[in-house]
């Protein structure tokens, strides 16, 4: 992977961890906004996806950032009973429950996964998420550490969400 | 007892063709050679003097029945069968009035891969196959007869089978119109064992970067044929994500990361759906543990949400609905 290539390169101490974080657009997308405007400080190290509401994040949507090299990925949506669409975070938490419990499986450390509910409101409630986030996962180290090489592997994929399958 | 069972399956079958009941019945014939059992699909009444019944007959039929029929199909099924049968009649891939269940009794199946094993260099020798009870009986070119008890190549998921009678017939379905061939069951079945439990305990047990290591290794042996996809009776998606190209989320190219999406992609996918037929398992050219996931996923999901796939057609599968009170093990309410 890209990724792999790109670490291997470059002295252990220069690591950080690379975190994606999908956000519900109706409560942590704007708690994140408002930890922003508030001018709170927390690590940089989230790449931050907004979606319509916690029920859109598909588990593929997960392994994927884990397999284009994500050390963590962090999901938040709004508190039960608060959702936009009346029930998407509550199909959200059966799913990412399951797919905690298959990655630990699979051997993925279960902290690079954490599922959160963050109102608008929260902005220190985001901004203390994400710290402890990127502490915890940057204990664990680099996921691509935890893989073994990949000997087959071609061409990294390119992004999915890319310029043209977005349609701007 | 298996040859009169056999005789009457192919009296019903030809009935239900004859009558009109059914354009179609989809059973078992004798494949290539008399070790070798395939699906049949047959659609005349002289036709169903090809069906066949024994511990060879390993495959899930219903998974034909997963994009729908052209009018009324009849299908042979044993009693783990019925389960993907109430799964695509609970995720309305099936019409009930357009199904015949035909259902059939079962003292388990081989594992073909083990019952090759132990026959051997007489496989080239094997004029006929017949079954008494719980042993195979191969008549040998030259006069002598090879006994394989089943016990011994018997499939993992049989021997830890805990469905022994089909889930289809709820009363609540307003029958009376399948054929039961399974009543008065007068075969043992294999004792129950845990070994399902005891081989993903093992795993879970391991380190976590052996754990690791393990799966990587079985997925770095993928090479991306799609059987498991294929046979698998709950993967049923006339688009599958793996077949996307835009987004491509499953790059062409070969590699462990593919396919390891893949892979994982489609567990959470038949997680909550999977009824535990172990096709995906027994079709894999490369042998990697799928059903070792698969189980521990179902474990997990009766553990969480006290749900097992394929029982009633009235329930709904666990990811498709919630409950106010459903606590999660990231320890939020």
């Amino acid at each position: 992977m890209s990724q792999d290539n790109i670490e291997k390169d470059q002295p252990a101490a220069a690591w950080e961890p690379n975190i994606v974080g999908f956000l519900c657009r109706w409560c942590s997308y704007a708690g994140a906004d408002f930890a922003g405007s508030s001018r709170m400080e927390y690590p940089p190290n989230v790449r931050v996806i907004r979606v319509p509401c916690s029920g859109r994040i598909d588990p593929l949507f997960i392994l994927k950032a884990f397999q284009q090299g994500a050390d963590g990925v962090l999901v938040s949506g709004c508190h039960p009973g608060d959702c936009h669409y009346s029930k998407g975070n509550y199909y959200a938490r059966r799913r990412m429950t399951l797919l905690k419990k298959m990655l630990d499986f699979i051997g993925y450390h279960p902290k690079r996964l954490r599922l959160e509910w963050i109102s608008a409101a929260e902005a220190r409630e985001f901004a203390d998420v994400v710290r402890e986030m990127v502490a915890e996962v940057a204990t664990l180290g680099p996921a691509a550490n935890e893989r073994v090489e990949n000997a087959g592997q071609v061409a990294p994929t390119p992004s999915p969400l890319s310029e043209e399958s977005v349609g701007r | 007892m298996m040859a009169e069972l056999t005789e009457r399956l192919r009296a019903e079958a030809a009935k239900l063709l004859s009558d009109g009941r059914v354009a179609m019945v989809i059973g078992y014939r004798q494949g290539p050679t008399p070790t070798e059992v395939v699906p049949a699909f047959i659609t005349s009444p002289e036709g169903a003097e090809a069906l066949v019944l024994n511990s060879l007959c390993v495959h899930n039929l219903a998974t034909y029945l997963k994009s729908g029929t052209d009018g009324n199909v009849a299908v042979v099924a044993k009693p783990c069968d019925t389960r993907a049968l109430v799964s695509l009649l609970q995720e309305r891939q099936l019409k009930r009035e357009q199904l015949v269940v035909v259902t059939v009794p079962c003292v388990g199946v081989a594992d073909v891969r083990k019952f090759r094993a132990a026959l051997g260099e007489d496989h080239a020798l094997v004029q006929s196959l017949s079954q008494e009870g719980q042993d195979l009986l191969l008549a040998l070119q030259g006069g002598g007869v090879r006994r394989i008890a089943l016990a011994d190549v018997l499939a993992r998921k049989c021997a830890e089978c805990a469905f022994q009678e089909p889930t289809l017939l709820a009363p609540s379905l307003s029958l009376g119109v399948d054929v039961r061939l399974d009543e008065g069951r007068a075969w043992a079945s294999p004792p129950p064992s845990d070994r399902a439990e005891a081989t993903a305990e093992r795993i879970a047990a391991m380190p976590r970067e052996e754990r690791l290591r393990f799966w990587q290794e079985a997925f770095s042996r993928c090479i991306r044929c799609y059987a498991c996809r294929s046979v698998c009776p709950v993967c049923f998606c006339n688009k599958c994500f793996a077949d996307e190209t835009m987004p491509q989320w499953v790059a062409r190219s070969f590699g462990r990361a593919e396919s390891e999406l893949f892979h994982l992609v489609r567990f959470i996918h038949v997680a909550g759906r999977c009824t535990g037929c172990g096709e995906c398992e027994r079709v894999c050219p490369m042998e990697i543990p799928l059903t070792t996931v698969t189980d521990k996923m179902n474990q997990e999901v009766r553990e969480l949400f006290g749900y097992e796939p394929g029982l009633t057609t009235e329930e709904t599968p666990p990811l498709a609905h919630f409950t106010l009170e459903d606590l999660d093990i990231f320890g939020k309410g």
